[in-house]
């Protein structure tokens, strides 16, 4: 195991200790008639010997050793912005409506992450959202937010 | 003679041309993202769920079916040109494949991975035929101890087997457990780790996370890899293999299909580790193991018999114990509950049309793919040739609608990419994300099936080893735990590195 690991661990740790608390809020019942916090708490509990397992084994190995994650850190910055991209697209799907926030969205993906030219981003995001807008939106009837073009 | 009936009714079923018509949309779908890297076959059916919406349960089964078993033809064509496995389940065939490519014999590699597919997935649905009837009449005597011992016995194998670590494993499998906490509990109507929040109380949804974890977090990955796609520029000719190696292969692909077969029925087994056991014994019991690994034949022909006959197994504890055992048939039994369906021993006596129709699809299935796969490998070698700055965006963007039109809502697409960055982060610090998907499935069943059975017996837990079904699965699941133990949690394998790479 690997030295980070020990923050993978810690972690595991906390949440093991958050679910069996809240096991034990929800009721354990008896062993005879087990309440509905009973496998929270049960499972909570076997993830926290297992997190402690993985702290001691990290904790175990050799200071220094390197530890050799072929992508480190996990977090590059081009993965960071398309999900942040991602995220913005989601929260203001409702505002902007499916048409005009996933043509932006495409033109984003295609000419920044794709590295596209901007003419063929252009026309493959439209394209794009007029093919799904017509299989999702009007053939299968899903309900696209409105949005600012009031088309859904 | 009750079996012949069902199979002409199932043979009634799969010629109808609508179902016909959805057993070539899922093959030529599987073997596309089977081609494709960056999107696996969980995703994809996750993706075209809402799709099946609107069509007969039944067409909707046999093109989800048709995926998964497609998948595994199209995973051995990447791994035979790129080198880079389509699926888990070919990771194996770069070893050999790959090599045989370089020596000029793309041809014989795909002709014989697709023959050999074809054997196997073939042979697998007459196992699958033969075994159905006599197994449900077994398994029809399982009750809440019996399907909570088997469903013990399920996550134990699926940890046992698990590539990585297995400390990690069993973490990802209380992960599992507690997501499926999420929501309100079915015997009490309680609400559990909510939070009050109302998008929560239904729990969190299948196929969000299953898109998160598999298909956002792949093609994250892929992303910021920038895998260079190196396609080996040969001739394709001479796909027919010659007698020389059908007379090298026959063997490695009956044994293949046998222990593929078997590993496909085992919880936790699956195409990918069958293929992998497959090489592993022909490899033991070849007379030049040293050759293994420079470009023979059978190092393609047993593994790719392995995760054909694999997934015919696989359909034998989803179908008829209703316990799903891997990622891939967990979204088939979550698409047969959106349809009013309920996988277990009295599918085949409420909806025999489902099971035998699915079943006899898979000949029609596996025709079809030999089709797909020979003549037209042009067409996958073109498709192989599409800039990942192309592709990349409209797999993202095609999860982004997939999550949205399963409810109409975002807060579908946002726990989809939550559990992006899950997926992601998982792979960075290599957690395995099948024993997550299974632990989150079987936990509510897990549970339920415990409490039933302590109420059954007034609070006794020797309930669990009464009958012989259930005591023989308490005790092969602790002799595995104890072995485990024994053994140490953590191993070295050699093919965990191969396996982060690729999609499930």
């Amino acid at each position: 195991m690997k030295k980070y690991d020990l923050y993978g661990g810690v972690l595991w740790l906390v949440i093991a200790v958050f679910v069996s608390a809240m096991g034990v809020r929800f009721g354990l019942g008896t062993l005879k008639y087990p309440g509905v916090g009973f496998f929270p708490f049960l499972v909570g509990l076997i993830l926290f010997f297992l997190s402690l397992g993985i702290i001691l084994v990290a904790l175990k190995e050799k200071r220094g050793q390197k530890a050799n994650y072929a992508e480190w850190p996990f977090f590059r910055r081009k993965v960071f912005i398309i999900l942040a991209i991602l995220f913005a697209y989601s929260f203001s799907l409702e505002y902007l409506g499916y048409i005009l926030g996933s043509f932006f969205l495409m033109i984003y993906l295609f000419k920044v992450v794709g590295a596209q030219k901007w003419l063929f981003s252009i026309v493959t995001s439209a394209i794009m959202v007029a093919i799904t807008y017509y299989f999702f939106g009007v053939l299968l009837q899903a309900q696209f937010p409105k949005g600012l073009l009031n088309i859904g | 003679m009750e079996t012949y009936n069902y199979i002409l009714l199932g043979l009634q079923v799969g010629f109808v041309p609508i179902n016909l018509f959805f057993c070539f949309v899922g093959v030529f779908v599987g073997t596309l993202v089977g081609v494709l890297p960056g999107v696996g076959p969980a995703a994809t059916m996750a993706l075209l769920l809402p799709v099946t919406f609107h069509i007969a349960p039944v067409s909707a089964i046999i093109m989800l079916a048709g995926i998964y078993y497609g998948a595994m033809y199209g995973g051995s064509t990447t791994s035979i040109l790129v080198n880079i496995p389509g699926e888990a389940a070919s990771v194996i065939t770069c070893l050999d494949g790959y090599k045989m490519a370089r020596k000029g014999r793309a041809g014989p590699a795909l002709g014989m991975a697709a023959f050999a597919s074809f054997i196997a997935g073939t042979a697998g649905v007459v196992i699958l035929m033969l075994i159905a009837n006599p197994m449900a009449v077994f398994v029809l005597k399982f009750g809440p101890p019996e399907y909570f011992a088997v469903m013990v016995l399920g996550m134990t194998l699926l940890i046992y087997l698990v590539q990585g670590s297995r400390i990690k494993a069993l973490v990802m499998a209380c992960f599992g457990l507690i997501l499926g906490f999420i929501g309100i509990d079915v015997l009490t109507g309680q609400n559990r780790l909510n939070f009050g929040w109302m998008e929560l109380a239904d729990g969190v949804g299948l196929v969000p996370l299953i898109m998160g974890i598999f298909g956002i977090s792949e093609v994250l990955t892929n992303m910021e890899e920038a895998t260079k796609q190196e396609l080996y520029e040969t001739k394709i000719s001479g796909l027919f293999p010659s007698l020389k190696d059908w007379s090298d292969s026959k063997w490695p692909i009956v044994r293949g299909t046998l222990l593929g077969f078997f590993l496909g029925v085992v919880p936790g087994g699956g195409p990918a580790i069958a293929s992998f056991a497959s090489y592993a014994m022909e490899k033991k019991i070849s007379k030049h193991p040293d050759r293994f690994g420079t470009g023979i034949i059978e190092g393609v022909a047993g593994p790719e018999a392995a995760n054909n006959s694999a997934t015919a197994g696989g359909f034998i504890p989803l179908f008829l114990i209703g316990i799903p055992t891997n990622g891939i048939l967990a979204m088939l039994f979550s698409a047969m509950l959106i349809h009013g369906l309920q996988p277990g021993p009295l599918l085949l006596k409420q909806n025999p049309e489902i099971f035998w129709g699915t079943v006899m699809s898979m000949y029609l299935g596996n025709i079809m793919l030999l089709i797909l796969n020979l003549p037209m490998i042009g067409i996958w070698v073109k498709i192989l040739k599409i800039p990942y700055g192309i592709l990349f965006p409209i797999i993202l963007f095609f999860c982004l609608i997939g999550a949205y039109s399963i409810n109409n809502n975002v807060m579908d697409v946002i726990v989809m990419l939550v559990f992006g960055v899950i997926g992601y982060l998982m792979r960075k610090f290599e957690y395995e994300g099948a024993p997550l998907i299974l632990a989150f499935i079987l936990g509510p069943m897990m549970e339920q099936s415990f409490i039933q059975a302590l109420n059954m017996s007034g609070g006794n837990y020797t309930v669990f080893f009464a009958s012989r079904i259930s005591a023989v699965a308490m005790i092969l699941s602790l002799g595995f735990i104890l072995s485990a133990l024994v053994m140490g949690f953590r191993r070295k394998d050699p093919t965990k590195e191969p396996l982060l790479r690729v999609k499930s």
